[in-house]
This record gives structure tokens, sequence and C-alpha cells, in this order.
């Protein structure tokens, strides 16, 4: 298992740097036929790092515990679904998938692009063949997942089990998808330096592909707060910790440049600076993979002892030096079209907005990195808090919040005031009636910051919904379609426009659970012995004893709680304290109780002999819309991104000369 | 067992090194002017095309909603038709007029 496991993934290094060598060499005269040679070694890396991640989860799934990945991280009393998952909790695991992964793109987008592109194909598959030859290089020579152990174990270490969670089954691997698929809008920008093709055609090829990593970004971001709410028992599910920083950054670079290619597209300008976000975006995802595994950072989401920060860090120096080499050296060649005319323009907007969210990531980077910087400098890290990250993302948040509601409502190139207040006109009536309605009926006044945002939330809502309003009428009124026929063609005729729209509502409900979660939680630590009770924030619990439960993999003991809100019977939160003999580790488990409106959020701390229990109650407002936001933005990402059915190009085609012959 | 492995492996090692170099040890050429790579660039043309028709559609949309001004519209709507006869012409020189042979069949 072992010898072939590695072989395979050496054979698979061989093939990445064949394709590396054989796409550059097609570019030379009379070698053209090296491409196909290259595109080969394309598929057949994949099939070789396929083969050696299956050989991996055979070795999960059937205890194969000669194996050093599979003796630490899983062991034979697991159900299948965390034996697999025991792949990404090591770290040279971690690696294979993450190698796998960029295989796969790379040979799906090969395929895609067979017949296209092909004067920046042979440098697309020369990049993304570099980047999975450098992991397929860690993978034989740093780390491996094929390691032996000296001695074979009769039973395995077992999954650490705070990684026992359905999230986590996810959480890794769809990160990973967003990580990784940033590397092909990446490839195709290097290609589109290299071959001075530097129209809005590498754009066309990759917006796409940008919109399905920045999806899997946003959801596994918020699979990773959702498992941390449900697992770590301190009440809250976003922390600012390093390693979610570190995804948190490339997924605001990529907004940013979601947004500003449709300037590029539209005006032909900020064609530098969507290079520079590109290029910004992939150096960060590696950052990120570099922040996990250098142990240059205490988290809990990162890999304990690493050897492999230098050779990311040394990775990262060449792709960043020599992209923005690349980048400088075609700097003539990218002048835009057309210039800001107006600071009050969709344009400008778009550019405030970039500015805002390269501005947030830049706060965040700082207030990763500090620790690390004074640490060098100093001889002591310096630990930014959570304090420094809410200070800065507040402001800047509530800016881009306005700014996603103000963007659709101005026109391009320049606005004059007359059309700013037809457009306003109605939005800011709508905000003012939900303005008093939030601070009429609601706790919402009671905190500034929170009401500033309930407040631009409304206004964000009301000028989407006058956008989608506004767009039907007009559809509406070229007749032959009802109200809601109408609603429909107007999404699927636009899904790019109208379902960023429906990924700014999800954005406008995430932020409201945000900012409800945060603002109006309550924490209350209590001890209850067996029949006691305790009211915290109208809710009454009452301690019906302690129990015990076990199998194979944890043994449990926990407490039995009636839960009351008023006089009315809630259901009983059965919150316990897991122990896991094979790891020996111990685990909270929550009890919740979720409502739209509401978390009752129960941790047991612990039960003495006596049988006092001692409990950790959180009341969290409005969590579960931040989960539910989150179920809205993937939504929306999916209509944007949603290929446009095959007879459109053909229409169209027919259509060309009848568009343009009204002229 | 190891030495089914080293077997199996050798055959791997085979089959992926045939896969990949039978094009060029075929001797199969390709010119550098790929005939295809005229496809390619017609294709771009065509997709360029696309984008500039979406985009009178959009503002045209944009006008009605009320989101450009008459004169705004004007002018956008103005460089993306310039835009679109262009890449129409681009287009039409690409393709090669049908040979005589052709138009007698006609």
């Amino acid at each position: 298992m072992s010898l072939a496991g590695r072989v395979l993934i050496l054979l698979a290094l061989g093939c990445a740097v064949f394709a590396v060598v054989a796409a550059l060499l097609s570019r030379r005269p009379g070698r053209r036929i090296w491409q196909k040679s290259a595109e080969r070694a394309v598929y057949t890396t994949f099939a070789l790092m396929s083969g050696a991640i299956l050989l991996m989860v055979y070795a999960l799934l059937t205890d194969d515990f000669s194996l050093t990945s599979v003796a630490d991280y899983s062991n034979s009393t697991l159900t299948w679904y965390y034996k697999i998952g025991g792949l990404w909790a090591s770290e040279a695991g971690s690696l294979l998938l993450f190698g796998w992964i960029l295989s796969m793109y790379a040979a799906l987008v090969t395929w895609l692009n067979r017949q296209r592109h092909r004067e920046m194909m042979p440098i697309v598959d020369a990049v993304m063949m570099t980047v999975t030859g450098f992991f397929c290089f860690l993978l034989s020579f740093a780390t491996s997942p094929f390691d032996t152990v000296a001695v074979r174990p009769i039973q395995g270490g077992g999954l650490n089990p705070l990684l026992q969670n359905g999230y986590m089954m996810a959480h890794p691997p769809i990160l990973y998808l967003g990580y990784a698929g940033l590397s092909i809008p990446f490839a195709f920008a290097i290609a589109a330096l290299w071959t001075r093709r530097l129209d809005t055609e590498w754009i066309t090829s990759i917006r796409r592909w940008t919109v399905v990593a920045w999806i899997m970004l946003a959801v596994g971001i918020l699979l990773g707060a959702r498992w941390a709410y449900g697992e770590l028992g301190w009440g809250g599910y976003w922390a600012w910790d390093p390693v979610e920083n570190a995804a948190l950054m490339p997924w605001l670079v990529a907004t940013a440049f979601l947004h500003s290619i449709m300037v590029q597209e539209r005006r032909g300008m900020l064609r530098v600076w969507n290079m520079v976000l590109v290029i910004t975006a992939y150096c960060l995802t590696l950052f990120g993979t570099f922040l996990t595994r250098s142990g240059i950072v205490s988290s809990i989401h990162a890999f304990g002892a690493s050897t492999l920060g230098p050779y990311f860090l040394s990775f990262i120096m060449v792709v960043a030096v020599a992209s923005f080499g690349l980048l400088i050296s075609r700097l003539p060649d990218l002048r835009s079209s057309h210039s800001l005319e107006s600071f009050i323009s969709r344009e400008a907007i778009f550019l405030y907005n970039n500015l805002l969210l390269i501005g947030l990531t830049f706060a965040v980077f700082w207030g990763t990195v500090f620790p690390v910087v004074t640490q060098v400098v100093e001889g002591k890290a310096i630990t930014v808090g959570t304090g420094f990250f809410n200070q800065v993302a507040l402001p800047i948040g509530l800016v881009l919040l306005v700014l996603t509601g103000i963007g659709p409502m101005i026109p391009w190139r320049k606005a004059s005031v007359r059309q700013l207040l037809q457009r306003f006109i109605a939005p800011l009536i709508g905000t003012a009636i939900a303005a008093v309605l939030i601070l009429g009926f609601t706790d919402a006044g009671t905190s500034l910051w929170s009401s500033v945002a309930f407040i631009a939330c409304a206004f964000v809502v009301v000028c989407i919904l006058g956008e989608f309003w506004r767009g039907t009428r007009v559809r509406h009124a070229l007749g032959g379609v009802s109200w809601p026929g109408a609603l429909y063609e107007l999404v699927a005729r636009n899904r790019r426009r109208y379902g960023g729209y429906v990924v700014h509502l999800g954005i406008v409900v995430l932020i409201i659970g945000l900012t409800g979660s945060q603002a109006f939680a309550t924490e209350r630590d209590i001890a209850l012995r067996p029949g006691q009770s305790a009211s915290v924030r109208g809710y009454t619990f009452v301690n019906k004893g302690e129990f015990q439960t076990s199998n194979a993999n944890e043994q449990q003991v926990g407490v039995s709680l009636a839960e009351f809100s008023g006089h009315s019977y809630r259901g009983a939160l059965n919150p316990t304290i897991g122990y896991f003999p094979a790891s020996q580790q111990r685990e909270t488990h929550i009890a919740l109780d979720s409502t739209p409106l509401r978390d009752v959020y129960v941790v047991l701390v612990g039960v003495d002999s006596s049988g006092l229990a001692r409990i950790s109650i959180f009341v969290n407002p409005l969590v579960s819309w931040v989960w539910f936001g989150g179920g809205i933005m993937l939504l929306g990402g999916l209509v944007a991104a949603w290929p446009p059915p095959r007879t459109k190009r053909k229409t169209q085609e027919v259509a060309m000369p009848e568009a343009v012959q009204t002229t | 067992m190891t030495i089914a492995v080293v077997l199996i492996l050798l055959v791997v090692f085979l089959v992926a090194a045939s896969v990949i170099a039978w094009p060029i040890v075929r001797g199969d050429q390709l010119p550098d002017e790929d005939p295809a790579s005229a496809g390619d660039d017609i294709q771009r043309v065509a997709e360029d095309l696309e984008r500039t028709l979406d985009s009178i559609k959009e503002i045209a949309f944009d006008h009605a909603s009320g989101h450009l001004s008459d004169e705004d519209f004007s002018a956008l709507d103005a460089d993306e038709r310039s835009r679109a006869i262009e890449l129409l012409r681009e287009r039409d020189a690409m393709i090669p007029p049908p040979s005589s042979e052709d138009s007698s069949d006609s």
C-alpha cells in the first residue's frame, strides 16, 4: 500500500513536470504537437492522483494501521465517514486532497478548453501543473500520507473528537475546492499576460470559475463557522482566528475582483487592477495554506508541528515575484480604454467597493501577521484581539453594505442630482418606514451600531427589491408574459446580474444575523443541583438529573434540563461531556434549541460527585439568519454561475445583424 | 505481494508513458499556423460579439428601467454598436469567401 501510494504520487510529479515542459515547448515553431502530449500528461496526473487518493481512502476504510496517517488519525471503532475524514485530519492527507483537487481542476479546464484558447492553454496548463507539481513534490519529499509506522499498532489513535462532526466532513473539502479553484483565474491571468491577449477574452473565460471558487470559499467558511458554533462550546462562531482569517482574505479579494471585472467588461477600465486582484487572491490562498501548515500561528484550525512552512513561503515568494514581474512588463499593453468620468457613477461605486474590500483585507492581514512580526522584531508575540478586527470591520462593512444598495441604482458613466433624487426617493422613504419599525418595535435602538446596521440592511433590501420590481415591470410591459413569467424571464435572461442581487440579499440576511447575535447575546454561568431551576432572559431551566451513555468510541456524562419559555414547556436539553478512550480526549457536546429569532445554547462545564451541574447558557438572537443568509448566497451564486442554455449562442448569431442593423 | 505491487506499478508507468508520449512518438505534425487557430480566432470574435450584443441589450434594458438618461444611453449604445459593427467586419474578413465550385453548386 505504502509503496504503491508513494510511486503513484512520484509518477504524478513526473507527469506534472513533463506537462509543464511540453506545454512550454509547444509554443516553439514546429512543436505544436507537444501540446497534445502536455494535455495527456495533465489527464494522466489527475488519474495518478486519483489512484493515490483512492488508495489512501481504502487504507482508512480497512484500518491499515501500518500507515502513520491511518494509525494516528483513525481507529476501527469510527463510523465509515469519520474514517474518511481522517484523510484531511492529517497534514499529509490534507495535502493529498488539495493536490488531487488541483489536478482535477487542471484536467477539467484542459478538457473544457481543448478546442478553445489555443494560444493561452499551453500557459494555463503549465501554470496549473506547476502548482500541482509543487504539491506532488511536497507529498513525495516533505511529508507523505503513505509513511509507515515502525511497529503496526493493534488500534489507531482515533480522529480528534472535535473533528467528529458532520460539518467537519464537508468544511475542509469545500474550502479546498475554493482555494484550489482560484488557481484557474490565476492561470488564465498569467496566460493572458504571457501571450499579451489582454482584451476581455481571459476575463470571460474565468468569470464562471471565479464565481464557483467564490461560492465554495463562502460555503466552506460558513460551514467552518457552523462547526465552531456547534462544537467548540464558547457560544460563538467567528473569533478572527488566524486560520479563519486566512480563508476570509482571498474571499474578500475575489469579491472585489468579481465586481471590478464588470467595469473592465463594460468600460474597458481597471485592467491592471483586475490583474493585481487575481494575483493577490491566489497569493493569499497560498498564504492561507502556509499559515495553516507553518506552525507560526496558534490556531485550533492549524496543524500542529509542521516542517512545510519554508516550502510554502518560498513558493509564495516565487509566485508573487514572477507574477507581478510579468504584470509590470505588460503595463504598456494594459492601458484603459476609458477613464472615470464622474465620482458618482456605477464604475466609481465599484471602485469604492474595491478599495474598501482591499482595505479590509489589508487590515485583516495585518492583524493576522502582527503577532508574527512582533515575535520576530521584539521577541514576543503581541496578540491582536477580536476588538481590533471588529473595530475595523464594522465601519468598513457597514459602508460596503450601503454601497451594495446604492451601486445597482447608479447609472454607468455619471449621475445627475435629478437622477439621484428620482432613483433614491422611494428607497429612502421605504428605509425611513423600516427605521421607525426597527427602532419602535425591537430592541435594536439600545445599540447605536446595531441600529445603523439594521437600518442599512433595510435600505439595501428596499433597493434590491426595487430593482427586481423595475426590471419585472419593464419585462412585463414588453408584453406576452404574466407577472411571475416576467420575473422568471428577467432572472433567466440576466442570471449574472439578478443572481448577484440574490447574493446581496443573502449578505443582508447574514449581516442581520451577525448583528443580532453579536450585539444582543446573553451569557450566564449557573450551577444547579437536581430539581433546582434558574432563569436566563425569559427562559427557565430545571435540572432533571444526570445521565450516562456510552458506545465503542465514546463515553458520555450529561445533564437533562427541562426548558421553559415563560410557563410553556419547550423540551429537554441534554448537554454532555464525552470521553474518547482511543485518543484519551474530552469534548463537550452542546445542547441547542434553535428558532429563527434566537438560539438557546447550553454547555455542560462539569458535574461533581454530589450531582451539582455547572452549566453555561447563551441566548443568541438571530444566529440562524447567518446560516440562512449563507444558503441564499449559495443560491444566488448558483444562479449567477449557471451557464446559459446552449441554444442561446446560436439564437444570438442569427440575431446578430438585426441587432446591429438598427444603427 | 510486493512483487505483484511492483509489477502493477510498472504496468501503470508504461501505460502512463505510452499515453503521454504517443502523439510525439507517432511523429504527428501539426502546422504552426493551426487551421483550427483560425477557428479559434473566429470563436473569439464571435464571443466578443456575443458580449457586445449582450451589452447593447443590457443598456437598452437599463434605459427602459430608468437607469440611464437619454444622453448616456445614446453615448453608451453608440459605443457598443460601433464595436459590434467592427467585430462583424472582423468576423467577415476571417471567413474565406465561398469558392467558385461552391458558387456553381449553389
